[in-house]
């Protein structure tokens, strides 16, 4: 079980107790702090780091020297940077803001097919494009954020996750999927040959106390016993920290997960859990 | 355009046929191959009632769209919140199957306080609600007199403050407004009484600081008790010592299908099953009431 850092610190993320998230952003100031907090997580022995597209998030990959060993884990899009353009410009202001920001070579590879069929699936590189830096080496994991993978399984658009899964291979990156609905997912993914393949993880939370699991702790961990072709990897497995952590990193040891994501702003507790997991 | 309350009501309702109605058809050309459910420009070209009408529009289109809905006779009709917007204060409140989406209602924390807090214990309640939602001037509606912080934000913690603890015979004693961005309030403030309870509202949509949007509530209760809670966590304390903490984790809800936080799916859940907590005419009226007199003040 490879262990990833999380980011929620980083950007004041605390979904178990908003004060504690403000005190955490507090604590990064800025991308330096960030990558001095990343590198010193990752000689205490994590695999790797995950990190959002947001502003923060892409100068620091923009700029940042990747070791050989090091796993980066992006995940698209900043939800927030689009939900401000609609909330303040509409639905139609959001296309025209993708199209003005990409070359005439990707707009004319995606408007024809979109024209023909009018499927918004042929978009995603547009979208996808703006968000991933330059600098991020091939070989890293790319992840659609659980806001849109879910508002996808609730349209019930499969193609839209396999354009997704596509595009991110054909960049030479390993596709990603967070979710809040990990089982109906996975039935998903189960009919999709696009989907089933061994380079595809799925990010989904898993804890102890069943926070924020859905639909139950119960039918998570029954689908955790099952063997599957993708890999898997839990998250908020600290239920966001209102978990004991003892019990936590027990029961999560227990589980048949590919990767855990987790994050503090204290290097300690980093150390301790990570030391925990290990022996 | 309802897509949150479509995808969640595409996954928990089995084999639901469903119908749009897009005026704009720009956004219908845009979508309708997208979505598995008929597409339709005029609403009249609906002859039968409808099990469920959803309006999610603008709010300066609800009342029409409502009044078409139980001309019809559709079944159940729910009206995104704010009902029209705070100069909508007329509407007959006798209707049974009317429902206004105020979702916060369905937070596990705010379920707490409604059933372990009576309205006759308090005394006062301070209130806030903030957010970076508008970044520069909005275009279109959102400028207008619809929009502002007030009726899009502001609409949700007066409703809160009306469902736990009660806003009827209200009188709007202080408002101080600042538009930033907007041509409208962007930061609201204001003081009621309500029944002998003073009601302090905060309001601000402007906020670079917040990421997500936060609401939060003080409630200073009879008996040196008081109360502080938010989205995620609650607290009581007894002349200033805390007694008892409870966090959305020692509340943990089952949902089916999740898609933007556990509220929106329950307030789902609940209008095609019970209908218990759903704000209901009478009640979207009085938030809109408070808001006109806080604006109008």
């Amino acid at each position: 079980m490879k262990i990833i850092l999380g980011d929620n610190q980083f950007f004041g993320i605390n979904h178990y107790d908003l004060k504690k998230g403000n005190k955490s952003k507090k604590i990064f100031g800025n991308t330096e702090d960030i990558k001095k907090f990343i590198k010193d997580s990752l000689e205490i022995g994590l695999d790797g780091f995950m990190i959002n597209s947001n502003k923060i998030g892409y100068e620091l990959i923009s700029g940042y020297n990747q070791k050989n060993n090091e796993e980066i884990h992006y995940s698209v899009p900043y939800p927030h940077k689009y939900a401000s353009i609609v909330n303040e410009s509409g639905m139609l202001y959001l296309l025209k803001y993708f199209i003005q920001r990409t070359s005439i070579f990707v707009i004319l590879k995606c408007i024809f097919p979109y024209i023909f069929t009018r499927n918004l699936k042929y978009l995603i590189p547009l979208a996808v494009n703006l968000e991933i830096p330059k600098n991020l080496k091939r070989g890293s994991a790319v992840y659609l954020q659980n806001i849109i993978t879910d508002l996808v399984l609730g349209l019930k658009k499969v193609d839209f996750l396999e354009e997704f899964v596509k595009y991110v291979r054909s960049k030479g990156y390993k596709p990603g999927l967070i979710t809040l609905n990990p089982i109906l997912l996975d039935k998903v993914i189960e009919k999709s040959e696009i989907l089933n393949e061994k380079d595809l993880i799925i990010c989904f939370n898993i804890n102890i106390s069943g926070f924020n699991v859905f639909p139950n702790k119960t039918d998570v961990i029954n689908f955790l016993s099952k063997n599957k072709n993708y890999k898997r990897m839990g998250m908020s497995i600290f239920s966001s920290g209102g978990g004991n952590i003892a019990d936590s990193i027990s029961f999560i040891k227990k589980l048949e997960l590919d990767y855990i994501v987790f994050g503090s702003s204290k290097l300690k507790n980093i150390r301790s859990n990570y030391n925990s997991f290990k022996t | 355009m309802g897509l949150t309350h479509y995808s969640i009501l595409n996954q928990i309702i089995p084999e639901a046929e469903f119908t749009f109605v897009e005026t704009n058809s720009k956004l219908s050309f845009l979508l309708k191959n997208n979505i598995n459910a008929k597409f339709i420009s005029d609403p009249s070209l609906i002859n039968s009632p409808q099990d469920f009408t959803l309006v999610t529009t603008p709010p300066f289109v609800h009342k029409s769209i409502l009044i078409d809905s139980i001309k019809r006779e559709d079944k159940n009709i729910f009206v995104e919140k704010p009902f029209g917007g705070h100069r909508n204060n007329n509407f007959d409140s006798n209707y049974d199957h009317i429902f206004i989406g105020y979702v916060l209602r369905f937070n596990p924390i705010v379920s707490w306080i409604k059933n372990n807090i009576k309205k006759n214990e308090v005394k006062e309640v301070n209130a806030s609600y903030r957010s970076n939602t508008i970044e520069q001037k909005p275009t279109g509606w959102r400028n207008g007199n619809y929009s502002g912080v007030l009726n899009e934000m502001g609409s949700h913690i007066i409703d809160l403050s009306n469902y736990l603890f009660g806003l009827k015979n209200f009188k709007v004693e202080k408002s101080d407004i600042k538009s930033v961005f907007s041509d409208v309030d962007d930061v609201v403030y204001s003081k009621i009484i309500a029944d002998n309870k003073i009601f302090n509202f905060n309001l601000n949509w402007v906020d670079s600081t917040i990421r997500k949007p936060v609401f939060d509530f003080e409630v200073i209760l009879k008996k040196n008790k008081k109360i502080v809670f938010d989205q995620q966590k609650m607290e009581i304390f007894k002349s200033n010592k805390l007694i008892e903490k409870k966090y959305t984790v020692d509340l943990i809800k089952e949902i089916p299908y999740y898609l933007r936080g556990v509220d929106f799916t329950s307030q789902m859940l609940d209008l095609i099953n019970h209908k218990s907590n759903l704000c209901r005419v009478g009640d979207a009226l009085l938030v809109n009431n408070v808001m006109y007199k806080i604006l109008e003040k």
